[in-house]
């Protein structure tokens, strides 16, 4: 698409009147954050209660094709293909099937105001959830891309921000293309959902299940604009990374917390199951979420020593 | 006053206090209910009591010996019980399914989410675990 045809588009989706922004236009907003060619650095911050992290990382987008470096591994994603490693060695990932996007009908789009962001003609919008602000964008004119993104909690305080501190267009860099060989390549293909976990979940929609590590599932759930998976195993031993972390409390059952820039991640046990929860969703979204989901639970000391003993 | 309950047996019994058994008569005269249950209770125990008695074997005797436990018998055994379970809780493995492996699920959730459109340039996740 060109640089003319989707500062065009863009202009159409931003500078509608607010009484006629619907979802058609946050949709079209997405879809078009989606596509253009661009390279950048940017940096990502997340502050959750008294957890907050930070990274830098370096994006490329070109012919379809994006490459995200971050502080720890390099992204090379393509339509359904994601290749996770380094120039050393690489292994992939590939969504078999997947259901449709849609956009939850609590989104709407505020009205657009004319800005400027890293020197360059910007528009700042406003992402409203049943008429309150969720986040805040500020997308380029010319190649349609959020340069900054600000998601708020359900007080109106934002919590994470990704911004772009530089941006280049088009910058006509060297074709890249998918690693050739993968230490290993796993197809993600479709299973039955858990019949512990609901198909709807407070605004969220469970729209795919996959197969996952160990016999377990993940149930992927999104109301268009932010995303969790919940992996379910068989009741095992809590992962290290989640030892010593921030406990919290909802409704009396306690979780662990993990926090990093682009996700939180939630971890707990039921008598049977453990959980992971791992998401970009808001706190309060969160909060709501795991109201819905199977409460944690303990083993009675019988059954503790029995399942020791015997399995 | 309630239903006399415990204290109509033990009226029967001959064990409640002057207090007792006159705080049960009392009651009876305008309680119905009572009075059957304590009909019932004096023709249980004029039929216990008129049980023949029969001479116990002394082969029966010797095991229901053996059930008599001295009380600090039977604290040393629960404690014997209690460390067994605790140390069972101890040595025993822990946990026995699959630890999760937050790089597998790291990776996997984001393959599914990148398939969707999204308002963020960074599709990937950053500085996860």
């Amino acid at each position: 698409m060109s640089r003319r045809l989707l500062a065009g588009l863009v202009a159409a989706v931003l500078c509608v009147p607010v009484a006629a922004a619907a979802d058609d236009s946050l949709e079209d907003l997405m879809e078009n954050a989606g596509a253009g060619d661009f390279r950048g650095v940017g940096v990502v911050m997340c502050t959750w209660g008294r957890d907050s992290a930070a990274a830098t990382y370096e994006v490329e987008r070109s012919r379809g094709m994006s490459m995200v470096h971050g502080p720890d591994r390099d992204l090379m994603l393509s339509g359904s293909l994601v290749a996770v490693g380094s120039d050393a060695e690489w292994y992939a990932l590939e969504v078999a099937d997947w259901s449709s996007w849609s956009l939850s009908d609590r989104y709407t789009l505020g009205e657009p105001v004319a800005t400027t962001r890293l020197g360059r003609p910007a528009t700042a919008v406003t992402i409203l959830e049943d008429g309150y602000p969720r986040a805040r964008l500020v997308i380029d004119d010319e190649s349609t891309i959020p340069l900054v993104t600000e998601v708020l909690d359900g007080e109106g305080r934002v919590f994470r921000l990704a911004s772009l501190v530089e941006f280049e267009v088009d910058p006509g860099s060297e074709d890249h293309t998918m690693p050739e060989e993968y230490r290993h390549r796993t197809v993600m293909e479709s299973t039955n959902a858990s019949p512990r976990l609901p198909s709807q979940s407070v605004g969220y929609r469970l729209v795919d299940a996959y197969a996952a590590p160990g016999g377990g599932t993940q149930s992927y759930y999104s109301d268009g604009l932010f995303s969790f998976s919940v992996f379910e195993s068989k009741r095992g031993k809590t992962p290290s990374e989640f030892e010593g972390t921030t406990r919290f409390g909802v409704e009396g059952e306690v979780y662990r917390r993990i926090v990093t820039p682009t996700n939180v991640w939630v971890h707990w046990n039921t008598p049977d199951n453990s959980y992971v929860l791992v998401g970009d969703l808001p706190p309060d979204h969160l909060i709501a979420v795991l109201q819905t989901l199977p409460e944690p639970g303990d083993r009675s000391i019988f059954v503790q020593l029995w399942r020791r003993l015997f399995g | 006053m309630n239903h006399s309950g415990d204290l109509l047996s033990a009226t029967v019994d001959g064990e409640a206090t002057t207090d007792e058994r006159r705080l049960v008569e009392d009651h009876l005269v305008g309680c119905a209910s009572c009075r059957e249950e304590l009909a019932s209770i004096t023709t249980a125990r004029a039929a216990v009591r008129g049980l023949p008695m029969v001479a116990v074997p002394s082969s029966a005797i010797r095991p229901a010996r053996r059930t008599l436990v001295r009380p600090s018998f039977a604290w040393a055994a629960s404690g014997v019980a209690a460390a067994a379970l605790a140390l069972g809780l101890a040595v025993a493995p822990g946990e026995q399914g699959t630890t999760l492996d937050l790089d597998t699920l790291r990776d996997q959730h984001t393959a599914r989410v990148v398939v969707d459109p999204g308002i963020s340039t960074v599709r990937g996740p950053v500085g996860d675990p």
